[in-house]
């Protein structure tokens, strides 16, 4: 009898125990403003397709299984890039329903100062998301609040970093660059490192690639300008102080890699050689090649082991060390029919623990919060411990994006791409010739 | 005898002229034409290649190893079959809503006498100078009214009228004889009658063209498909193409894009073959080069 009560008991208290522990992850995941038992459909839309947005749709699967069954998901996904941005504008200025968009840092501003994006404030206020915001990557919180408010919730980040062909550096007995590396020191090894191997006349291998493109955003120059003390305008974003001369020395420094030392190689000699810089640096042509993090995952299917490399910091300038930092976001517009879903959706995908560390192996982009920054490079990858010492660590830290603001596109596109371009393509060879005009051109774009 | 000789000289140097003229000329049009043809080739050969051979440098015109899997890949990949079905749907149901439309608007424009008839006419045709970029977002906004956003209706019915078919349909038109109409009077026909017995099967040249042109501007439709058709059951061939570059990561697999768009060009490709022979006609006698 005595037996049977306790069995009674052990049944009842581990019955109760579960019940307790299921309406406690209840409480956790949702805020109460939706009904549990609501029907009807959740538009989702983005740029990722499958092999890259998989990762969020298993964790959105789970969000609605567990606690709105009856909606219907309906996706929208794998838009192209290009299109992605012409359309979403349109559907939102035309009121569509929908419920959650693909935000990219480039764009927050442009969509929070149109009304397009719903401010997240009220909704982080009344029910906080999990760790927010002191375990996200404070530069890309930082990327998605405009005017003091917070537009959309980070889900990845992309570092820049140089990948490293080890057997070109030991043949040339060199030491691959660090996180202390100077600008000048970083050049000579570029130098160094760039070889007419057939004594044709016409270089072979170059020291380093893709550190400078033509019709490139100020993206991938900001990092540069930031470690050189200049920047591209004043705090309040209204004028131009491009014409500092710290400015001017950094995007010289970049000219100067293709016009002076010959190290980099440009538009014309890579179109000559057939392949993107990527396959150069693939194929054993370079040396050193600057890219994202996400190219990793890439590299390791193009080049495997057919070569040693590694990955390793930017260099660091007079002013500190800076590397660019890009990545995306969840956002709610203004006209969605469930904003309140999509916000718990949000915050269900970013921040619960138990899927986190899957959606980082599972991405080629670093998850926003760090503690799940281990899981992201293959344990069997050769570089997978420099990566995280690149990448997560170093580049999470000095990442810094460019001041985006509700004018920058137009900006980028009309003043920074047309006088850069003069620079990489040779047309010009004076970069303090084209900050002036450029200086100029944004403060009649700007009013400053 | 001299004179003859003189005459057969003349004639075989006229026949030797002119048989250096069309030489030069079909070796010109045969150059143009494989420059023209190089890219679908291009695109063919690619499609049976794997994602290797497509990088390959320099590259292989001829797979080295033929990849006919592909088709099925990038068929399966995508849910392709339905989006195939609905790019019929859409572009079937255009076609018949616009050769009807525009067939009787172009017989009213051509034939019937109303007070402001021709400057009714110019009214219309100036619709076509207002860019589809301007009309986007106040369609959207109706079509959302309408309940009709992510469904086919939504990219069909915007475009069952059209300006441009109106324009050709009357051009064609009133180069048919008056008396063919007369004679259908004296016989009793009404204004229908006469279009549908009459003047209808007089016009099947511009009809043709009309529906290539239409079949065509349908099939790749593009834009207008993205903004309204989010769910991906609705979605259009082009949409599914597009979509496709953005799968497996960072990494295009344009091998199967190659196939995909393979297999997305063959209804257009048999459209024309079957509509030439009137197609031509339907341009030669309308006077019109394009449009749509």
């Amino acid at each position: 009898m005595i037996r049977k009560l306790v069995l009674l008991i052990s049944v009842l208290a581990l019955l109760s125990f579960g019940f307790a522990a299921s309406a406690q992850d209840m409480t956790d995941w949702t805020c109460g403003t939706v009904d549990g038992d609501m029907s009807g459909a959740i538009t989702i839309t983005g740029w990722e397709g499958p092999g890259e947005v998989d990762k969020f749709l298993l964790a959105f699967d789970e969000f609605f299984g567990e606690y709105y069954p009856n909606v219907e998901q309906i996706l929208n996904t794998g838009v192209n890039w290009g299109d992605y941005w012409t359309t979403l504008p349109a559907q939102l200025a035309g009121g569509a329903e929908i419920d959650m968009a693909w935000m990219h840092d480039t764009r927050n501003d442009t969509f929070a100062a149109n009304g397009w994006a719903l401010n997240l404030d009220g909704y982080l206020e009344a029910c906080p998301i999990p760790g927010w915001p002191e375990k996200f990557v404070a530069s890309q919180v930082d990327a998605f609040n405009y005017q003091g408010s917070q537009y959309a919730i980070p889900y990845d980040l992309a570092p820049g970093g140089l990948y490293i062909n080890l057997d070109l550096f030991e043949d040339a007995g060199l030491e691959p660059p660090g996180e202390h590396t100077s600008f000048e020191e970083f050049t000579e090894l570029a130098i160094a490192l760039t070889q007419d191997t057939d004594e044709d006349g016409d270089t072979d291998i170059w020291g380093i690639s893709n550190m400078v493109s033509v019709g490139r955003g100020a993206g991938g120059a900001y990092w540069i300008i930031k470690s050189f003390g200049g920047d591209l305008f004043n705090d309040d974003n209204t004028s131009s102080v491009m014409d500092s001369p710290e400015t001017t020395a950094a995007l010289q420094w970049m000219a100067d890699l293709l016009w002076d030392s010959g190290a980099h190689p440009t538009a014309d000699s890579i179109a000559a050689s057939g392949f993107t810089t990527e396959f150069l640096f693939a194929n054993g042509n370079v040396a050193m090649h600057y890219a994202l993090n996400d190219a990793a995952s890439r590299m390791w299917e193009l080049v495997g082991d057919s070569f040693n490399w590694t990955v390793v910091p930017t260099p660091t300038g007079p002013a500190g060390r800076y590397n660019f930092i890009g990545g995306s976001a969840f956002s709610v517009p203004a006209s969605a029919a469930h904003p309140d879903l999509s916000y718990e959706l949000i915050r269900y995908t970013l921040a619960n623990p138990d899927h986190l560390c899957r959606t980082a192996a599972m991405g080629a982009a670093l998850v926003s919060q760090a503690d799940f920054h281990n899981c992201a490079a293959p344990d069997d990858a050769p570089y997978a411990d420099a990566y995280h010492d690149v990448f997560s660590v170093i580049g999470a830290r000095d990442g810094v994006h460019p001041p985006y603001h509700s004018q920058y596109l137009e900006w980028e596109s009309s003043v920074w791409v047309s006088n850069m371009d003069l620079l990489w393509t040779g047309e010009e060879r004076d970069a303090s010739v084209v900050v002036q005009r450029a200086h100029e051109q944004t403060n009649a774009l700007l009013g400053g | 005898m001299a004179n003859v000789t003189k005459a057969r000289d003349k004639f075989f140097g006229q026949r030797q002229v002119k048989l250096l003229v069309d030489l030069f000329t079909y070796v010109v049009l045969s150059v143009v034409g494989i420059i023209f043809i190089m890219p679908f080739a291009w695109m063919v050969s690619n499609s049976f290649k794997d994602i290797r051979g497509i990088y390959k440098y320099p590259p292989d015109f001829i797979p080295e190893v033929w990849q006919f899997g592909n088709y099925a890949e990038a068929w399966s990949a995508t849910h392709f079959d339905a989006g195939f079905m609905n790019s019929v749907i859409v572009a079937a149901t255009v076609i018949l809503g616009q050769l009807l439309t525009s067939s009787l608007a172009g017989y009213a424009f051509a034939r019937l006498r109303f007070p402001g008839r021709d400057k009714l006419f110019l009214l219309y045709i100036s619709l076509m100078m207002v860019p589809f970029t301007v009309l986007m977002i106040p369609l959207y906004i109706q079509m959302r009214s309408f309940g009709w956003v992510s469904t086919l209706q939504a990219v069909i019915l915007p475009f069952l009228v059209t300006p441009w078919g109106t324009f050709l349909m009357r051009q064609f038109m009133v180069t048919i004889p008056r008396e063919l109409e007369d004679a259908a009077r004296i016989d009793g026909c009404g204004f229908f009658r006469t279009y549908w017995l009459i003047i209808l099967p007089l016009t099947k040249p511009a009809l043709a063209t009309l529906a290539i042109f239409t079949f065509v501007a349908n099939w790749n439709s593009y834009l207008w498909p993205l903004i309204v058709l989010a769910k991906p059951k609705v979605k259009t061939m082009p949409l599914l193409l597009a979509s496709f570059q953005n799968q497996s990561g960072m990494r295009t697999p344009w091998h199967l894009i190659m196939a995909a768009a393979t297999f997305s060009v063959i209804p257009v490709i048999a459209a024309f073959v079957i509509g030439q022979k009137y197609y031509v006609r339907g341009i030669v006698t309308s006077g019109i080069k394009g449009g749509g």
